[in-house]
């Protein structure tokens, strides 16, 4: 057990290493930060001044040297724009990131499993197809245009809930979130569904489909040879098969929830990562680009790593094989 | 037992019914007909029949072609749906900030999106399958060094790897489908690779390498006919999928560039007026993007259930 | 060895009694047969085999016994009787609490039955609870008393073992430990030694007889392997195409045949057979349920053929000193003189 963990760190590391390889070649490689950042009327004299302030003269395998060491003591740069460490641009607004991230995630899995377990366990019904079909609509529509359009139905039009922007900030077991007052959620009612729309239909088809293989296996039909009660033979029998590749497949998936935050955050104004990198994007602001991404990069790394862990957890005949 | 002037030595000639009998007893010909049993998936293929027939069509439909700036008018700037303009034009759904017609920006961007979507897939298809296959007909290391590779992008979102080759590349068309690919191409290697896997180890395979067959015939006229059903059922989810990718990446300013208006820049120019109660510039868009999508999706679902080994008998 | 718990002189009340079991499936339009009119007892403590090909309808008689039917299979006739009292109407919630407290199963592959992701006690303490009002202590307690029983070592550390941590008898041991937990009436075991290897199949069988003799639970034994049956049970049952063709004591029905299928089973064992000499084999393959012919269902395969076999089904007759046979022209009749010649 604790050499597939040490592998499996391994192979985290080596990944971490490629991707810092590949960012740096390709943020470092294009564009040039200097043209923006520089008034435009500056002399060639002290365009070159501030390359070299900047660093940019040096041959590129040495920048990345120079940048891998910095990296490996925290230091990822300072933003050109904010002329703040890059890095702690991130940290300061990775919570409000973290936070709607991790709502739209619970919201698609209260939403999505008890749907999905009812279309799994009565396939036939209507209701199911129902369920069915409108999880293809989840994943079918752009996100970012329904985003837009709860803002014109619940905001413009029925005044609800606020359009943009976080609400007040509290604290919920010494961490500053904004779940912490009714404000804050209603802030964050429409951004969390909203990022949660693509997954809620995940969700429901995962859980559908699993569900409909588990009872259909040999041991379900010996719990009811027992005379289980239907109740246990569900959920202590079935789902706990069920939530094996339902807890992988969603770890995985925050992941991608975190991305894609980026869109929401745009659309929303909510003040975390997301909306940075695309600012920074857009000014060439390469440092928090690149911090951006590394941070990204090691977050998903850790999620792939938990996520086989949770795996050997909840199964198992996956634990050490040396016992029996 | 028809008369016929036809020399007698002649080949009898099939009716046409004959004939479409006939062919509607291929194994193609069974699929289809189970297909289009579904309501639901001979609707969606007919709206997106409608959808691509109006987006190969739209130079010749639309009353002005949204690109060429000579002919938009920017004193007719959002303008409400049915309204005329001082050209005596009339805007069915109205027009956007620039005096652009909405329905002939929409049949424009549609086109846009489609061209897109199906150039990215075709090429990222071809590389997953060149890939898929090669990794599992070799297996061994080969293998393992090219699904390790599929396996780690696969493990990125596609939004993110596409913001950032789209941050590095800049805009433009081509760049845009370039980053598709590269987006798309893992996914199809994989599912190319575990159905050559499962065909593989089906016997007929086994009989074509008894033959010292080539191993380019193998694969192109054996291997991968056999596996194309799941290959089909993704590429009409991914071609769905990167459509509404584009559209994300164009509605975030990254895409495709302002002078060739994709849906998802319409709707971006939309959403920053909307708040003055301009709501047709975002809505009619979005609307387009969706049936379209969802089209797609169903006909792709349903798809799935018909090729699905399991159902066929 | 019979039953030594028979007090002589008392009535006995059939522990299951099936009569005139009717069960079909309907598939589209049609409606397929898999059991046509099967009747069998069961006395307690008598071990009744149930031989057939796959297809025969044994097992979907033992799920309809046992009330475990799925959709689109349903009961279309007949009763089943179970210590006297007919479940076949009864409702879902009581067919539930006779489960696995009156009436248990055993399936064939322990390692499909049993749920990989709970420990077998958490599964053997599921079956106890459901039925008995008893503390998970004592529950535990029984648990562990009749894994003993079944043969296993250390039954109290096992009862926290996962059904992966066992080997493939010892999984089958468990298996029908959960079996007897509440001292059922009857057991059905479907082809429950089928995947096991011989050795430990003979352990298996033998620990069976006991356990029927001891406790006086009746068992159905489910196979298509008549040389399992031979040495087991008391009386048995030959199943073709969801009907009865054979039925009657073990001894009488091997060792005197009257249907033709059964001579053909029998000659088709391998310890039937001369070394050297090639298999013998039953011709043809059993039609498919939706392609059943009229007449007797055999007749297609049958050596004995004759005037009226395809035309009219046989009823089950049963003659004196003799097992019940389904047959117009059984062996050991005037036809054929015990011989049996090829008809084609």
């Amino acid at each position: 057990m604790s050499a597939f963990i040490v592998r499996r760190l391994f192979q985290a590391a080596l990944v971490l290493l490629v991707m810092s390889v590949l960012v740096f070649v390709g943020i470092f490689a294009v564009g040039d930060p200097v043209e923006i950042l520089i008034n435009p009327d500056a002399t060639q004299e002290q365009i070159e001044r501030a390359r070299v302030v900047l660093g940019l003269d040096r041959p590129l395998y040495e920048q990345y040297l120079h940048f891998l060491q910095n990296a490996l003591q925290g230091d990822l740069g300072s933003s050109f724009v904010y002329n703040r460490p890059a890095l702690e641009l991130i940290f300061e607004r990775m919570p409000a990131t973290f936070e709607l991230a991790a709502a739209a995630m619970l919201l698609a899995i209260l939403i999505g499993v008890p749907l999905g377990v009812y279309a799994g366990l009565y396939p036939d019904r209507g209701s199911s197809k129902l369920i069915m079909a409108g999880s293809i609509f989840g994943f079918s529509v752009p996100s970012f245009w329904v985003g837009i359009m709860m803002i014109m139905l619940f905001s413009v039009y029925l005044g609800w809930l606020p359009a943009t922007g976080r609400g007040e900030v509290g604290e919920i077991f010494g961490i500053k979130t904004s779940l912490a007052t009714l404000n804050g959620w209603q802030h964050l009612m429409l951004p969390a569904l909203n990022l949660a729309l693509f997954k809620v239909a995940l969700a429901i088809r995962l859980t559908r489909a699993s569900m409909t293989e588990v009872m259909g296996q040999e041991f379900i039909r010996f719990a009811r040879a027992k005379g289980l009660r239907e109740r246990r033979i569900v959920w202590v029998y079935g789902f706990r098969h069920v939530m094996i590749p339902l807890v992988t497949v969603m770890a995985m998936e925050f992941g991608s929830v975190l991305a894609f935050a980026v869109v929401t955050e745009t659309i929303f104004a909510w003040p975390g990562m997301g909306k940075l990198i695309i600012d920074s994007i857009n000014l060439l602001d390469r440092p928090v680009v690149v911090a951006y991404l590394l941070v990204t990069a090691l977050i998903f790394v850790v999620l792939n790593l938990l996520a086989d862990l949770s795996y050997a957890a909840l199964d198992p005949r996956l634990r050490a094989s040396s016992e029996g | 037992m028809r008369e016929s002037t036809r020399h007698p030595d002649a080949a009898p000639t099939k009716s046409l019914t004959a004939s479409l009998s006939g062919l509607l007893n291929t194994p193609a010909g069974r699929n289809a007909k189970e297909f289009f049993a579904s309501p639901v998936a001979l609707v969606a293929s007919l709206v997106l029949g409608s959808v691509l027939i109006l987006a190969i069509f739209a130079p010749l439909i639309s009353m002005q072609n949204p690109h060429d700036l000579n002919s938009i008018d920017i004193m007719d700037a959002r303008l409400a749906p049915g309204a005329t303009g001082w050209s005596d034009a009339y805007y069915l759904l109205g027009t956007d900030s620039q005096g652009r017609d909405m329905l002939s920006a929409i049949l424009y961007g549609l086109r846009t999106s489609l061209i897109v979507a199906v150039t990215s897939g075709a090429i990222a298809l071809a590389i997953g399958i060149s890939i898929g296959l090669a990794a599992a007909y070799w297996g061994g290391r080969v293998e393992a060094i090219l699904m390790r590779i599929v396996d780690i992008q696969l493990s990125f979102p596609a939004i993110l790897i596409a913001l950032v080759l789209l941050a590095l590349l800049g805009r433009g068309i081509d760049k845009v489908i370039a980053a598709l690919v590269f987006v798309q191409w893992a996914y199809y290697a994989r599912t190319v690779r575990s159905a050559a896997m499962s065909e593989l180890k089906k016997e007929y395979m086994e009989a074509a390498r008894c033959l010292a067959l080539s191993p380019r015939v193998i694969l192109l006229s054996h291997l991968l006919p056999n596996s194309l059903p799941p290959i089909i059922v993704v590429a009409t989810m991914q071609i769905a999928s990167a459509i509404a990718i584009e559209s994300t990446l164009s509605f975030l300013g990254l895409g495709l560039p302002v002078t060739e208006p994709s849906l998802g820049l319409l709707i971006a120019n939309g959403f920053n007026v909307m708040m003055s109660g301009y709501y047709w510039i975002s809505i009619f868009p979005g609307v387009a993007l969706l049936i379209t999508v969802i089209s797609v999706n169903l006909m792709g679902d349903r798809l799935r259930d018909v090729l699905n080994p399991r159902n066929r008998r | 060895m019979r039953a030594s718990h028979m007090q002589p002189g008392k009535l006995q009340q059939s522990a299951l009694r099936v009569s005139d079991l009717v069960t079909v499936f309907d598939v589209g339009h049609a409606t397929l047969n898999a059991v046509s009119g099967v009747s069998f007892d069961i006395n307690p403590g008598e071990i009744h085999g149930l031989v057939g090909e796959s297809g025969s309808g044994k097992s979907i008689t033992a799920f309809s016994v046992m009330g475990l039917l799925e959709a689109p299979g349903r009961i279309a006739g007949g009763s089943v009787e179970l210590n006297g009292r007919d479940i076949v109407g009864i409702s879902p919630e009581e067919k539930r609490k006779l489960r696995g407290r009156d009436i248990s199963m055993v399936f064939q592959d322990p390692m499909m039955t049993l749920n990989p992701l709970l420990t077998i006690g958490a599964q053997m303490i599921d079956a106890v609870l459901v039925h008995n009002d008893v503390s998970r202590k004592e529950a535990r307690r029984q648990a562990a008393a009749m894994l003993g029983r079944m043969g296993i070592p250390s039954p109290e550390d096992r009862l926290d073992a996962y059904p992966h941590q066992f080997s493939g008898g010892m999984r089958q041991r468990v298996a029908i430990a959960i079996a007897l937990l509440n001292k059922p009436t009857v057991i059905l075991a479907d082809e429950s030694t089928t995947a096991l290897d011989v050795t430990i199949q003979a352990q298996i069988l033998y620990e069976v007889r006991r356990l029927a003799d001891d406790m006086g639970t009746a068992f159905l034994w489910i196979t298509h392997d008549l040389s399992v049956v031979s040495g087991l049970a008391d009386t048995i049952s030959v199943m073709y195409m969801g009907r009865i063709v054979e039925q009657g004591e073990t001894s009488v029905v091997l060792e005197n045949p009257q249907h033709p299928y059964t001579r053909g089973l029998i000659d088709s064992l391998p310890s039937s057979n001369r070394r050297g000499e090639p298999l013998r084999q039953i011709k043809g393959t059993a039609p498919s349920l939706d392609a059943l012919p009229a007449g007797c269902a055999f007749a297609p395969r049958c050596p004995r053929v004759g005037p009226g076999c395809r035309e009219t089904m046989p009823d089950l007759r049963h003659a004196a000193g003799r097992s019940a046979v389904r047959c117009h022209y059984p062996l050991n009749t005037s036809q054929n003189d015990g011989e049996h010649r090829d008809h084609g």
